[in-house]
C-alpha cells in the first residue's frame, strides 16, 4: 500500500522542527515517499526550498501549515487548490500583522472567512482536540469537533491519527476512532513529523529546552520520549496501521486531492500605466528610444540593433512593465536629486542604460547581453539599484511603500542561522555548561570562528572544555547538526518585493522588527526560484559620499559632474598607482592595495580588471597572478583555445568576468541559452554543489562532443570551479569601477569635499574615521576639531585644503542637540559658555564632550579645554544666582591646569574616537627603538629583516587565504602590512586579535612597490596610557 | 592619631589563595561577579605580564599564557572577613567592618605604647592565617584608610606630614568610584592634594555631594563615628594532629571535646545545632566529609556525640588521619507544639541514630524515601532524606492508566526470547517458560541520550498460552520479563 506524508514541520517551524527542509526532501526519498506535506508553524517559510528540494527528487511537495489558534490549540491545514493557497496567505498575515513578531494567533472569525480550499486534520497531541480532552474531557473534544466541522465541511476534515510506539497513544487514538465513526469523519494516518531520521531526535529536545527555557538535566519530562517522529515509508506506515488501513489509504486519496503546489503561485509584477493607446510594450520602446537619443546622442546600428533585439525580447518575456516600473523609480530619484545607479547584470542592458537606470554603456563595452536576459531564462532579471545610504535611500523605499503597500509592497526576509559561537551557546547553555565556560569561548572566539584551521573540538578545549569532557562529544555533535538550519528570520537590507494587487495572497507578510516594515517569509532566493520580482534598493556609503562631496563643492562655488568628469585623469591613476587609495570605493582593501601597484592602472578598464581581480573566485582559482605575470609581460599570453582569442583578449586570456564563462561555454561547448542560463545560476554565490557538478558534467560533454581536446576541457572546468563561489559579472565591475575611479578622482581633485563627505557617511568602508583623519593629514588636509563657534551637525570644508568636525563625530551627541545649538547661533553669536549653555538644553555627557574636545575653547571667557571642563560642571541651576560673584573672583576660568599633549589625546580619543593632532604613535616614537616605521620601510631591502609597530587598523583573515591572515599597522608616517601564516596565528592568537598595539618582525617581502612583513614574531606593543583606535576585522 | 585601618589588599585574591598557597608565586587573576566580569583582582606576576582590571579571560591569556584564572569565592571570603575582624579587635574594642578585606580601629583610649606595638602584632596574627596586611594610622578613618593604601606594612601619618602625603598621593589608588575618578582626571587632578586645593564650594558645585564628601574626608572633616561590627557567629573546631592517628579511641576523645564545647558555646549563644559538618583530613588522600542532618535541632551533647560515634565506628579508611574539623550550623531554638494529628516518631534522635547506622552497612544512597524523577525512566527514582515528621506529600503521579495493573519483579528477570517476523513468538525465564499466544507492541522509550547513562528500551506486552500477561523488556540485546499483569 502506497502512503503520503501530509503532516510534516522542518527548522523553519523555528526550535520545534529539527531538519532542513532539503534534508527532509532527501529522506522523504530514501524511504519511498512520494509526495509529502510540509506544514510548517505558522508559515510557509520553508515550503520554497522544500519544493526546490523535493522537485529535484522527484517527489511532491504539498502546501500546508500548523495554525496557532487564539482559543489555544494547533491546527494543521493542508492547500487544496490555489484559493486554498491564497486564503492561507491572507490568513497568515491577518495573524502576523496584527501581533507583535511571533506572537499571532489565528481567530475563528479569520478562518470562517478565509477556510476555503483549506482542508483541515485534527491536529496531534497540540491539536485543539486533544486540548480539549485534556481540559473538558470527551465532551469537550466533541464540541471542540462540531467547531471544526462548521469551519470545514465535509471532506475538508480528517481525523489525524499518529502512532509513535507509546503506550499513551491507544487511549487517545481509543478516543478519536470513536469520534470518528460517531461523526462519520474519515481517518488520515500522519507521523507529525518533526525531524528527518532518528539520528535528530535529540536536537529536538534541544530546541524544546531552548523554547521552554531551560536545560536538559531539569527537563524532565517535557522531552520526547522516543525517536519516533521521523519520516516514515510507506511499509512502515503501512504495519504500523495494519489494523486501520483505511486511515493509510486516505493519505493518498486526500493527497491526489490536493492539487495546489508552489508551481501555482498566481503572482504578477504591477502593470504600469500608460497612456491611452498605448501598451506597456510600446511605451517601454518610446521612452527607451528617447533616453537613447539622450545618451548616445544619434544611436548608431549596432545600438539600434541592440535595443530592437532586446526590446522584442522583453515584450516576449512579458518584461516590459518591470522595467518600466523601475524606470519610474529611477525618475523619482533624479527627481528628488537622490543620486541611483543600476548594478549587476542590469548593466548588459542598452535598455536599461537608455533608460537611465545603468551607467555603463554595453554596447560600447561589448556587454554580453544573455548575461541579463535570455529566452530560456524562467526567471525575472534583477535590477538592483545603488542608492546613498541614510535617509536617501529610506526616502525611496518609503516612497515605493506609498505607491504599492499596504499590499503590494514588503521587503524580503533574510534568515539568520545557527552558527559560530551563538550555535554553541545556546546549546553549551542546553548541556549545562556553565555560563563562565561560555563566555570564555566566545571571548577567546571574538574575531570570528575560525574554521580554518582550528576544528571545533580544539576551540573548545581551548575554552576549557577537554575531549574527554564527558558531554564535548555531543556538543560537538549537536553542534554539526544544527549549523546552517534557522535560527529566525531578519529583515534584509533591501530586497523590495512588489506584486500587482495583493501581495498578502502570493506570500505571508509579517511585521519587521522596524516599525512600519513589512518582510515577507521568504527570502531573495526563494523569491527568485518563485520567479517573484525583487527589486534590490541598496544602501551604499560611498553613493553617500559622492552625492555630499558633489553638493559640497557646488555649494563652495566649484559645481562638478560626475557624468562629466575625464576618464583618463593621470592624477587619479597616479593615486591608485601609488595604491593611496584609502577611502576610495571598492579598491582600498589591503588585498586590493597590494595588487595596484602592480596592475598599474592606467585605463578605465585597468580599473574594471582591479575591480574584479581581488575576488574570492580568481584567488581560489589561482588567477590573480597569472594575469598580473603576463601582463607585467613575466608570462607570455595563452589561450585555453585559439576560439578563444575575442573572449578573453581583454583579460590576456585568463576568464575574470562571468560573461567570458558563459561566452567560453557557448564557443567552446555550443551551450544554448537556456544551458548558459543554468550555468550562469550555478556559478551564482549560494548554489548548491549538486547543481554546479551537473553543469560542469553537461560542459566537459559538450565539449567531449564537439573535439575540443582533453587538457584544454580541463583548464576550462577547472576555471568554472574557482568561480562558483563568488561569480562576478564585467557589467558589475564595471559599474563598481566607475564608483571606483569617481571616488579617487574627487580624492585627488576635490579632497577636502571628499573627506568630508567621508567623515559625515560613516561607518562604511574600510577604515575607521582615526585612520582616515590621518590618511587626510598626509594629502596636506587639515582637520579641525569641532568647535562652536563655527561647526555644524555634519563636518563641512572651510577652504580647499580644510575640513571641519562636525557635531555628529562626537560619541553620544545627539542631532537634536547639534542642529538646536547651530540654529542658536544664527540667531546671536555665543557670549560665553555659560550663554550657551543657557540657551541650548545639553545633557551632562554632551557639555562635557563638547569641553572635551575643545569645541568651547573659542568662546570668550574660556581659556582651554580644562576651563571650559571647569566652566560646564558648574550646577546651572544656580549660575544665574552668583554669577556676578564668581566673575568677580576670577574663578570663571577655572584653577585647573592645562592639558598636556597625552591629555588632549586621550581626550580626543574617548569623545571621537580620534585625535585631529598627530597619530599616537608618534608620541610613542622615541621609546621605540628598532621599529621602523612605515615611511621608512619604503627604504629597507627585501628580504631583510625588519619589526614593524603600530595601531592595529585592520585584521583580515578571508575564507579562501588558508587560513593566513592579513594585519595592517598604522603609525604617525602611514600604514605597514604583515602576513602571519595560519600557524603563528594559532600560537599567537589572542595577542594578534586581543591587542589595540602590535610590534610585528619578519623579514620584509617587497616587489613591484608592494611590501609586506611576513610575521615570524608577534607581541603586545606595550603602550601606556595610550588611548585605543578601532580596527575594522574581517575573518 | 586616633584612628588605624587595618586592610588586606587584594582582600578576594588573597581569601582565594590562602586555599592554595601553591598559586602565591604563579600569575593568578579573580574574576568578577556577573556573565560579564572582567578581571576583578590578579597576583603580582600577572601585573608584571601586563594584565589589567577589567580584562576579560581571553585578554588576559593574551598577554600572560600561563595565567591561572579563579572564580571569586565567597565563602573563602566570609571566613577571612572573620579572621580580619578578630585580629582587629586585640587592637581596640571599636571596630568596624568598613568593607570587606578593611577594618577601622578607633584608638581613643588606647595606650600609646599599644598603638605602636599593636599593628605589627596583628600582621603577625593574620600572617598566621596565610593572610598579609597593612595598618595605617591618622587621624581620622578616612584618612587612615588613605595611609593604609601606602603603608608597607605600616604608616603613621600626622600632622604636617598629612599635606606632604596627600601631595604625593596618586588619584588613581584613592579607591574612588568610576565616574568621580574619571571626572577628576579629565579635570587633570592627579594627587589627593590637587583636588585638596579646591574649594569646597566649587567642588559641590561640580561634583554634587560625592565630590563634597571626598573633600571632607581629604580634609579631615568626615565623620570619626564607627558602626561596630559584630562578629558572625561560627561553631567550629578543628585540630591537626602532631602525629597522624591510626585508631578509633583518641579520635572519639577529640570529637568528645569539640562536641562539648560546641554544645555550650551553643547554649550560650541561645543556638541550637541544625546540621554537623565533620572532616576528617587524611595522609596523601582527599579528606572525608559527612554532613548529618539532624531530624531535630538539639544543644545535646550526647545526642550529637552519639551520632558521630555510630558514624566513626562504621568508619573504615586505608590513611592515617591528619586532622579534624567540626563545624556545626547553628539555628534559633524554637519551642513547638506539635498539631494534634502529627504523627511523629518518639525519639527522633534515636531514629536518626537507626538510620545513621543502616546507612552505614548498606550505604548513604540506599537509605532515605523513594522519590519518582522526572525522566521518562520506567521506576527511575531518587532517595531522599527520612523525615521523622508524617506530613501529607505532594501527589507526585497522575491518574493510574487504565487497564490491568502491572505487578513489576524487581529485579526484572532475565529472559531468552525467540522471535518470529519480528515479534517474540516464546519466552523463556526463570518466572516463565513458555509459547506467546498474543503479542502488543512495541513501545519504544529512550532518553538521557546526553549522559553516560543514556539509555534506550523496547517493551512488549505478551500474553502466553495457558493464560497469564507479561511485559518483556528488550534493552539492547538483553531480554527481561520486568512484571506480570493482574
Amino acid at each position: 500500500m502506497s502512503y503520503v506524508e501530509l503532516h510534516a514541520s522542518s527548522a523553519f517551524s523555528f526550535l520545534r522542527g529539527a531538519s532542513a527542509p532539503g534534508d527532509l526532501a532527501g529522506e522523504a526519498a530514501g524511504v519511498g515517499l512520494s509526495a509529502v506535506a510540509l506544514c510548517d508553524r505558522d508559515g510557509v517559510y520553508g515550503a520554497v526550498r522544500f519544493h526546490r528540494a523535493a522537485r529535484e527528487r522527484g517527489i511532491r511537495a504539498l502546501v500546508g501549515c500548523e495554525l496557532t489558534l487564539e482559543q489555544g490549540g494547533v491546527l494543521p491545514v493542508l492547500v487544496r487548490s490555489r484559493e486554498g493557497y491564497r486564503n492561507l496567505c491572507r490568513l497568515l498575515t491577518r495573524s502576523h500583522l496584527r501581533a507583535p513578531k511571533g506572537t499571532g494567533r489565528i481567530h475563528g472569525e479569520d478562518l470562517e472567512c478565509f477556510g476555503e480550499g483549506l482542508v483541515a486534520l485534527t491536529g496531534d497531541v497540540e491539536g485543539p482536540l486533544r486540548r480539549a480532552w485534556e481540559t473538558t474531557g470527551r465532551e469537550g473534544v466533541a464540541a471542540a469537533l462540531q467547531g471544526l466541522r462548521r469551519l470545514f465541511p465535509s471532506g475538508c476534515l480528517y481525523v489525524e491519527l499518529q502512532r509513535h510506539r507509546l503506550r499513551e497513544d491507544s487511549r487517545w487514538e481509543k478516543v478519536l476512532l470513536d469520534l470518528a465513526r460517531a461523526e462519520q469523519l474519515p481517518l488520515l494516518a500522519t507521523n507529525g513529523v518533526r525531524y528527518a531520521s532518528p539520528d535528530r531526535r535529540p536536537l529536538a529536545d534541544v530546541f524544546t529546552c531552548l523554547r521552554q527555557h531551560t536545560h536538559l538535566d531539569a527537563a524532565g519530562t517535557i522531552l520526547s520520549r522516543n525517536a519516533e517522529r521521523c519520516l516514515k515509508g510507506p511499509a512502515e506506515m503501512t504495519a504500523l496501521f495494519a489494523d486501520l488501513p483505511e486511515a493509510v489509504a486516505n493519505t493518498v486519496r486526500l493527497a491526489e486531492s490536493l492539487e495546489f503546489t508552489l508551481e501555482d503561485v498566481d503572482y504578477r509584477f504591477p502593470t504600469y500605466p500608460v497612456p491611452p493607446g498605448e501598451s506597456m510594450d510600446s511605451f517601454l520602446r518610446q521612452a527607451t528610444r528617447a533616453g537613447a537619443r539622450e545618451r548616445y546622442g544619434k544611436p548608431g546600428p549596432e545600438v539600434r540593433a541592440q535595443l530592437d533585439r532586446e526590446l522584442d525580447l522583453i515584450a516576449k518575456l512579458g518584461f516590459s512593465g518591470y522595467f518600466l516600473v523601475v524606470w519610474d523609480i529611477v525618475n523619482f530619484c533624479r527627481e528628488r536629486n537622490i543620486m541611483v545607479q543600476g548594478r549587476g547584470s542590469a548593466a548588459n542592458s542598452a535598455v536599461c542604460y537608455s533608460l537611465g537606470i545603468t551607467a555603463v554603456d554595453p554596447v560600447g563595452g561589448k556587454l554580453l547581453f544573455e548575461r541579463f536576459l535570455s529566452e530560456g531564462r524562467k526567471t525575472w532579471p534583477d535590477i538592483d539599484l545603488d542608492l546613498p545610504s541614510g535617509e536617501r535611500r529610506e526616502a525611496v523605499i518609503r516612497e515605493v511603500y506609498r505607491r504599492y503597500a499596504p499590499n503590494g509592497a514588503a521587503m524580503t526576509a533574510n534568515v539568520i542561522t545557527y552558527r559560530g559561537r551563538s550555535a554553541v551557546r545556546e546549546i553549551g547553555k542546553v548541556l549545562g555548561f556553565s555560563a563562565a565556560t561560555l563566555d570564555r569561548f566566545s571571548g577567546l572566539y571574538a574575531g570570528g570562528d575560525y574554521p580554518h584551521t582550528l576544528e571545533l573540538g580544539r576551540q573548545l578545549a581551548q575554552a576549557g572544555i577537554p575531549p574527554n569532557h564527558p558531554r564535548a562529544a555531543v556538543l560537538e555533535k549537536l553542534y554539526a547538526m544544527v549549523y546552517g538550519l534557522p535560527r529566525h528570520l531578519g529583515q534584509h537590507s533591501g530586497g523590495m518585493i512588489i506584486c500587482q494587487g495583493k501581495l498578502d495572497t502570493v506570500v505571508p507578510l509579517e511585521n519587521a522588527s522596524m516599525p512600519g516594515r513589512v518582510v515577507i517569509q521568504w527570502d531573495k532566493e526563494d523569491c527568485e526560484d518563485m520567479g517573484i520580482i525583487k527589486v534590490d534598493l541598496l544602501g551604499l556609503g560611498m553613493m553617500a559620499v559622492l552625492q555630499d562631496t558633489l553638493e559640497s563643492a557646488r555649494a563652495r562655488g566649484r559645481p562638478l559632474d560626475l557624468t562629466k568628469i575625464p576618464k583618463d585623469d593621470p592624477a587619479t591613476f597616479r593615486l591608485m598607482r601609488e595604491a593611496d587609495t584609502v577611502g576610495v570605493f571598492q579598491i582600498e582593501s589591503r588585498a586590493q592595495m597590494a595588487t595596484l601597484p602592480r596592475l598599474k592602472p592606467r585605463t578605465f578598464y585597468d580599473v574594471v580588471i582591479e575591480v574584479a581581480i581581488i575576488r574570492p573566485g580568481p584567488i581560489q582559482g589561482d588567477l590573480v597572478h597569472p594575469y598580473l605575470e603576463r601582463r607585467s609581460g613575466r608570462q607570455p599570453v595563452r589561450y585555453f583555445d585559439e576560439r578563444l582569442v575575442p573572449v578573453l583578449e581583454r583579460t590576456l586570456g585568463v576568464p575574470l568576468f562571468q560573461e567570458q564563462m558563459l561566452k567560453i561555454a557557448m564557443v567552446m561547448a555550443d551551450f544554448s541559452g537556456t544551458e548558459a542560463e543554468e550555468l550562469r545560476r550555478a556559478l551564482n554565490f549560494g548554489r548548491s554543489e549538486e547543481r554546479l557538478e551537473r553543469v560542469t558534467r553537461n560542459l566537459r560533454k559538450a565539449m567531449e562532443a564537439k573535439g575540443v581536446g582533453a587538457k584544454t576541457i580541463e583548464e576550462i572546468v577547472a576555471s568554472v570551479g574557482s568561480f562558483a563561489l563568488y561569480g562576478f559579472p564585467e557589467s558589475h565591475a564595471i559599474s563598481f569601477a566607475l564608483l571606483a575611479y569617481a571616488s579617487a578622482y574627487l580624492k585627488v581633485h576635490h579632497p577636502a569635499d571628499f573627506y568630508a563627505g567621508l567623515f559625515n557617511n560613516q561607518p562604511m568602508g574600510f577604515y575607521s574615521p582615526a585612520t582616515l583623519v590621518q590618511d587626510a593629514r598626509r594629502r596636506g588636509i587639515r582637520v579641525r576639531p569641532p568647535c562652536v563657534t563655527v561647526s555644524g551637525w555634519p563636518c563641512a570644508v572651510e577652504d580647499d585644503g580644510t575640513v571641519r568636525l562636525g557635531f555628529c563625530m562626537i560619541r553620544g551627541f545627539r542631532e537634536e542637540s547639534g542642529r538646536r545649538l547651530c540654529a542658536e547661533r544664527e540667531r546671536a553669536p555665543f557670549g560665553s559658555v555659560r550663554d550657551l549653555l543657557l540657551r541650548v538644553p545639553l545633557d551632562a555627557r554632551e557639555r562635557r564632550a563638547l569641553a572635551l574636545v575643545g569645541a568651547l575653547n573659542a568662546l570668550p571667557g574660556c581659556r582651554d579645554r580644562r576651563g571650559a571642563l571647569w566652566q560646564v560642571e558648574e550646577d546651572l541651576d544656580g549660575m544665574e544666582l552668583f554669577a556676578p560673584a564668581r566673575a568677580e573672583t576670577g574663578e570663571e576660568t577655572g584653577p585647573l591646569e592645562m592639558m598636556r599633549y597625552l591629555e588632549r589625546l586621550r581626550a580626543d580619543y574617548s569623545v571621537m574616537d580620534l585625535t585631529t593632532g598627530a597619530h599616537p604613535m608618534k608620541f610613542l616614537r622615541p621609546q621605540l627603538a628598532g621599529i621602523w616605521s612605515a615611511e621608512d620601510l619604503k627604504e629597507a631591502k627585501n628580504g631583510r629583516r625588519v619589526t614593524i609597530g603600530g595601531s592595529v587598523i585592520c585584521r583580515q583573515r578571508p575564507g579562501t587565504a588558508k587560513g593566513v591572515v592579513f594585519i595592517s599597522l598604522e603609525d604617525e608616517t602611514g600604514i605597514s602590512n604583515a602576513i602571519v601564516r595560519a600557524k603563528l596565528f594559532e600560537k599567537r592568537r589572542l595577542v594578534i586579535s586581543g591587542e589595540p598595539f602590535l610590534a610585528i618582525t619578519g623579514p620584509l617581502q617587497s616587489r613591484d612597490g608592494v611590501r609586506h612583513v611576513l610575521a615570524e614574531q608577534i607581541r603586545r606593543l606595550d603602550t601606556p596610557a595610550m588611548p585605543e583606535g578601532a580596527s575594522h576585522d574581517f575573518y | 592619631m586616633t584612628f588605624a585601618v587595618i586592610r588586606i589588599p587584594g582582600f578576594a585574591l588573597q581569601a582565594v589563595l590562602r586555599l592554595e598557597p601553591g598559586l602565591s608565586r604563579r600569575a593568578v587573576v579573580l574574576l568578577g561577579d556577573g556573565r560579564r566580569g572582567g578581571v576583578w583582582q590578579m597576583s603580582t606576576p600577572a601585573v608584571r605580564d601586563g594584565v589589567e582590571r577589567g580584562m576579560t579571560a581571553a585578554q588576559v591569556l593574551a598577554r600572560c599564557p600561563g595565567a591561572i584564572i579563579r572564580a571569586r569565592s565567597f565563602s573563602a571570603e566570609e571566613s577571612v572577613s572573620r579572621i580580619l575582624i578578630s585580629c582587629s579587635r586585640s587592637f581596640a574594642p571599636r571596630v568596624e567592618a568598613t568593607e570587606p578585606g578593611l577594618c577601622t580601629v578607633d584608638l581613643r583610649g588606647v595606650l600609646p605604647r599599644h598603638r605602636a606595638e599593636h599593628p605589627r602584632r596583628i600582621l603577625r596574627q593574620l600572617a598566621q592565617f596565610g593572610l598579609k596586611g597593612r595598618v595605617g594610622l591618622a587621624r581620622t578613618p578616612a584618612l587612615a584608610r588613605f595611609v593604609s593604601l601606602r603603608a608597607d606594612p605600616v604608616l603613621e601619618v600626622d600632622g604636617e606630614e598629612e599635606e606632604v602625603f596627600l601631595r604625593t598621593f596618586p588619584l588613581a589608588l584613592a579607591e574612588l568610584s568610576p565616574s568621580l575618578e574619571a571626572r577628576l582626571t579629565e579635570w587633570g587632578i592627579t594627587s589627593l592634594g590637587a583636588f585638596r586645593r579646591l574649594s569646597r564650594q566649587s567642588v559641590g558645585d561640580r561634583l554634587g555631594k560625592e565630590g563634597q564628601d571626598l573633600w571632607d574626608r581629604v580634609r579631615g572633616r568626615d565623620s570619626c563615628v564607627l558602626r561596630p561590627a559584630s562578629l558572625p557567629e561560627t561553631f567550629e573546631e578543628n585540630v591537626e594532629f602532631e602525629t597522624p592517628l591510626e585508631t578509633l579511641e583518641p579520635l572519639l576523645f577529640y570529637v568528645r571535646r569539640f562536641v562539648d564545647q560546641l554544645a555550650l558555646r551553643l547554649a550560650d549563644a541561645c543556638r541550637a545545632a541544625e546540621k554537623v559538618i565533620l572532616e576528617l583530613t587524611r595522609e596523601h588522600a582527599p579528606s572525608l566529609r559527612r554532613e548529618f542532618e539532624l531530624p531535630e535541632p538539639t544543644t545535646r551533647s550526647e545526642i550529637l556525640f552519639r551520632m558521630l560515634g555510630t558514624h566513626l565506628e562504621s568508619l573504615k579508611s586505608e590513611r592515617r588521619l591528619t586532622g579534624v574539623s567540626l563545624r556545626v550550623i547553628p539555628c534559633p531554638i524554637q519551642s513547638k507544639q506539635r498539631e494534634l494529628f502529627d504523627a511523629a516518631v518518639r525519639d527522633p534522635h534515636h531514629f536518626a541514630e537507626t538510620l545513621a547506622r543502616l546507612a552505614a552497612v548498606v550505604g548513604a544512597g540506599n537509605v532515605g524515601s523513594p522519590r519518582l524523577t522526572p525522566t521518562h525512566r520506567p521506576d527511575a527514582f531518587c532517595m531522599d532524606t527520612l523525615n521523622t515528621e508524617e506530613k501529607d506529600r505532594p501527589e507526585t503521579a497522575g491518574p493510574p492508566p487504565p487497564g490491568p495493573a502491572l505487578r513489576r519483579f524487581r529485579p526484572p528477570f532475565p529472559a531468552r526470547v525467540r522471535m518470529r517476523d519480528g515479534r517474540p513468538r516464546s519466552v523463556a525465564s526463570r518466572v516463565l517458560d513458555a509459547t506467546l499466544r498474543d503479542v502488543r507492541g512495541p513501545w519504544r522509550i529512550s532518553g538521557e541520550w546526553w549522559r553516560q547513562d543514556r539509555w534506550s528500551r523496547e517493551e512488549w506486552d505478551v500474553e502466553v498460552i495457558g493464560g497469564g500477561l507479561y511485559r518483556l523488556v528488550r534493552e539492547g540485546e538483553t531480554w527481561s520479563v520486568e512484571g506480570m499483569y493482574d
